[in-house]
C-alpha cells in the first residue's frame, strides 16, 4: 500500500457551512480523509460534528461548501456504494429481527436473496448476536442494538466508514468489537471516521484527529504532532534511589518516586539533558528516559477552552 | 427495486401495528354485520327480493363498505407515511444506502397504497364469499369497481401525504378526511344545489362571486369520491360518458400533482 500522504482523498469537506435558522451548526470547515486512515472526530454535544457526517451522506443539505466522496460530487447516491453509517441511533425497526433487518439492508444494494441472507448470517457471526438473532429488536437493549447497527454499517464492506459514537451502551465486550473491527478496517486500505466523546479510545484508534468546537475546526493533524511534549520527563534508573532522588529534587518541582522508577516535573529551562546529568551525579546509571505527551484529552480541553475563550472575548 | 423493497417493508410494518389490525378487524367485523343484513335480511323481510336484486344490492353494498374503508385506511396509512421516516431515523437509514430520496418517497407511499387496497380487496372478498353464501352468486363486477376506485385510494395517499409534509400527523390525517368527505358531490349535493340552483329558484339571488365561488371549488376539489361514484357507475352496468373519463383524468392529474408537490417539500428536508 502506498504511504498515505500519496494516496487521494476518499472524504474532502471543502469550506462547509450549515446554518439551522440562526444558528451556526458547522461554520467553515475544511478537512480530508485518506485511504486507510482513522480519523477521530471529536468535539463537544452540538459542536457539529453529526452535521458534518449527515452532510457528508447527504442526509443535510449544506448551507454552503461541498463535499468529495472518492473524488466525485457527494450527492451522487450510487457512491454510497462504498460508504458505511452507523447513526448516533441506529435502528429503527423494532418489529424486524436482526437477520431480516441485515437482509433488507443487503438488498437495498441490489444483492439477490441468496447473497443478502449469507452476508446477514456472516455479520451476525462477526457482531456476536448468533443467540438473538431472530428474535425482534423491540426488546433489545441499547448494545444489541448498536451492535446491530454496526452491523448495517458494514453491510457492504465500505471503503469509507462512518461510526457516530460507536461504543454509545456496549458492555467492555462490545468495545473490544469496534476496535477490533476499526484496526481491521484500516489495514486493509479502507477509511473510517469515528466521531466520538470517548478521547481514550480515539487516541487508541485515530491515526489523525480534528476537533470542532462550534461548528469550526479548532485542531487537525496526526496525533504524533499534536500531542506535544510535557515537561514530565520518565526514567528508570540502576544505582541508589535515595541519591538519585536528592539529585532530582534540585531540577524539578515535583518527584515521583516507585522504587528505582521516577517521574519528573522538570523546571523552566531544564531538559532529559540535565536528568541524565543529575543521575550521574547520583552514581547512578539511566537505563530509560521518555518524555511524556500530552494526553489527547489535556488537548482537547486546552484547544477546546481557548477556542471558547476567543468566541467569548 | 428498491422502491419495491421500501414499499414491502411499509406493507410488513402497517400490518405489524396493533392499531391497524385492529382497524382490520373492524372492517371485517363490520363487513359481517352488513353482510348478515344484505344476505339474511333480504330473505326474511316482508318483500322478498328477486334474485337480481338481490345481487345488486349486495354489490352495491359490498363495494361502498369495501372502497370507504380502504379509502380511510388509506388516509390513517399515509398521514405519517411521508413525513415519520424523516424524522424517526428510517429514512437515515435508507438515505444511507445507495437507495435516492424519490425511491424512498415513491417505495412509502406504493406501501401505503398496497396495503390500503389489499385491506380495500380484503373486505370486497369477504363481501364477495358471503355473497356467494347467501345469495348463490359470486358478484365479478364488484371486482371492476374496486379497481377503478383504487385511484380514489391513490389520490388519498397523495393528498395526505403532501399535507403531512408541514402539519402534524394527527391534523394532516384530518384534513385528509375532511377532503375527503368536502370531495363528495353526493353527501353535499343538497348543499351544491341549494347555493348554486335552488336558491335561486326560491327567487332569493345569491351573490355571483359565492356561485361562481361554488362552482369553481367543485371544480377544481380533488375528486376522491366522484371517481367511487364513477366506479359505483359501473358496478351498475351503467355506460361511461364523458363524465366518467373526465373525473378519472382530474383524479389522475391530481395524484400527479400532490406527488410532484409532496416530493418537492420532501427533497428539501434535512434528515
Amino acid at each position: 500500500m502506498p504511504p498515505i500522504f500519496f494516496m487521494a482523498p476518499v472524504l474532502e469537506i471543502v469550506d462547509l457551512t450549515k446554518r439551522f435558522g440562526g444558528v451556526t451548526a458547522v461554520d467553515d470547515l475544511s478537512f480530508a480523509v485518506a485511504a486507510g486512515e482513522v480519523f477521530g472526530f471529536l468535539g463537544r454535544n452540538g459542536a457539529g460534528k453529526t452535521t458534518t457526517i449527515k452532510v457528508a451522506l447527504d442526509l443535510v443539505k449544506p448551507t454552503g461548501g461541498e463535499v468529495r466522496l472518492f473524488g466525485d460530487d457527494w450527492r451522487e447516491p450510487e457512491l454510497r456504494r462504498r460508504v458505511g453509517y452507523l447513526p448516533e441511533f441506529p435502528v429503527r425497526y423494532p418489529y424486524l429481527t436482526p437477520r431480516r433487518y441485515l437482509r433488507f439492508a443487503a438488498r437495498l444494494f441490489g444483492v439477490t436473496r441468496a447473497e443478502a441472507a449469507r452476508r446477514a448470517d456472516e455479520l451476525i457471526a462477526q457482531v456476536e448476536l448468533e443467540d438473538a438473532a431472530d428474535r425482534r429488536m423491540g426488546g433489545f437493549s441499547k448494545g444489541m442494538l448498536q451492535r446491530v447497527g454496526l452491523a448495517q454499517a458494514l453491510v457492504n464492506e465500505p471503503d469509507l466508514l462512518f461510526l457516530d459514537e460507536p461504543t454509545a451502551g456496549l458492555d467492555p465486550l462490545g468495545h473490544h468489537l469496534v476496535k477490533a473491527l476499526v484496526r481491521d478496517y484500516a489495514a486493509r486500505g479502507k477509511a473510517v471516521v469515528v466521531s466520538s466523546h470517548i478521547l481514550a479510545e480515539i487516541e487508541a484508534q485515530c491515526s489523525r484527529v480534528g476537533i470542532i468546537e462550534e461548528g469550526r475546526l479548532v485542531a487537525e493533524g496526526d496525533l504524533a504532532e499534536l500531542l506535544k511534549p510535557t515537561n514530565v520527563v520518565e526514567v528508570e534508573l540502576e544505582g541508589p534511589a535515595a541519591a538519585a532522588r536528592e539529585a532530582f529534587e534540585k531540577i524539578s518541582s515535583a518527584v515521583d518516586a516507585t522504587g528505582n522508577r521516577f517521574a519528573l516535573t522538570l523546571l523552566p529551562g531544564k531538559d532529559s539533558s540535565d536528568v541524565s546529568k543529575a543521575a550521574a551525579s547520583a552514581a547512578c546509571v539511566v537505563t530509560a528516559l521518555t518524555t511524556r505527551r500530552q494526553s489527547l484529552e489535556d488537548l482537547f480541553v486546552s484547544v477546546v477552552g481557548k477556542a471558547g475563550e476567543e468566541a467569548s472575548a | 427495486m428498491t422502491v419495491w423493497l421500501v414499499a414491502w417493508e411499509f406493507f410488513k410494518r402497517a400490518f405489524a401495528s396493533r392499531t391497524l389490525v385492529v382497524f382490520g378487524v373492524v372492517g371485517i367485523l363490520f363487513l359481517i354485520v352488513a353482510g348478515c343484513l344484505f344476505g339474511a335480511q333480504l330473505y326474511s323481510g316482508s318483500h322478498v327480493y328477486a334474485a337480481e336484486e338481490q345481487l345488486a344490492i349486495a354489490r352495491a353494498v359490498s363495494y361502498h363498505i369495501a372502497v370507504a374503508w380502504g379509502v380511510l385506511f388509506a388516509v390513517m396509512l399515509a398521514m405519517g407515511a411521508a413525513s415519520r421516516p424523516l424524522d424517526d431515523g428510517r429514512a437515515q437509514f435508507l438515505l444511507s444506502k445507495p437507495v435516492r430520496r424519490s425511491h424512498v418517497l415513491l417505495g412509502q407511499l406504493l406501501g401505503v397504497f398496497l396495503t390500503a387496497l389489499a385491506a380495500a380487496a380484503a373486505l370486497a372478498a369477504l363481501a364477495s364469499a358471503l355473497s356467494l353464501l347467501r345469495a348463490h352468486v359470486f358478484p365479478w363486477t364488484l371486482w371492476l369497481g374496486v379497481g377503478v376506485a383504487s385511484l380514489a385510494l391513490a389520490l388519498a395517499v397523495a393528498l395526505v401525504a403532501f399535507f403531512s409534509m408541514f402539519l402534524p400527523r394527527v391534523v394532516a390525517g384530518m384534513l385528509g378526511i375532511i377532503i375527503y368527505l368536502g370531495s363528495f358531490p353526493a353527501a353535499i349535493g343538497a348543499l351544491r344545489d341549494f347555493m348554486t340552483g335552488g336558491y335561486k329558484e326560491a327567487g332569493l339571488q345569491l351573490p355571483w362571486y359565492v356561485r361562481w365561488g361554488a362552482e369553481v371549488y367543485f371544480a377544481a376539489a380533488p375528486p376522491i369520491a366522484g371517481v367511487q361514484l364513477r366506479a359505483a357507475e359501473l358496478l351498475k352496468g351503467q355506460s361511461w360518458g364523458v363524465d366518467g373519463w373526465l373525473t378519472v383524468a382530474t383524479a389522475a392529474v391530481y395524484v400527479v400533482l400532490f406527488f410532484v408537490a409532496t416530493w418537492a417539500l420532501y427533497a428539501r428536508r434535512d434528515v
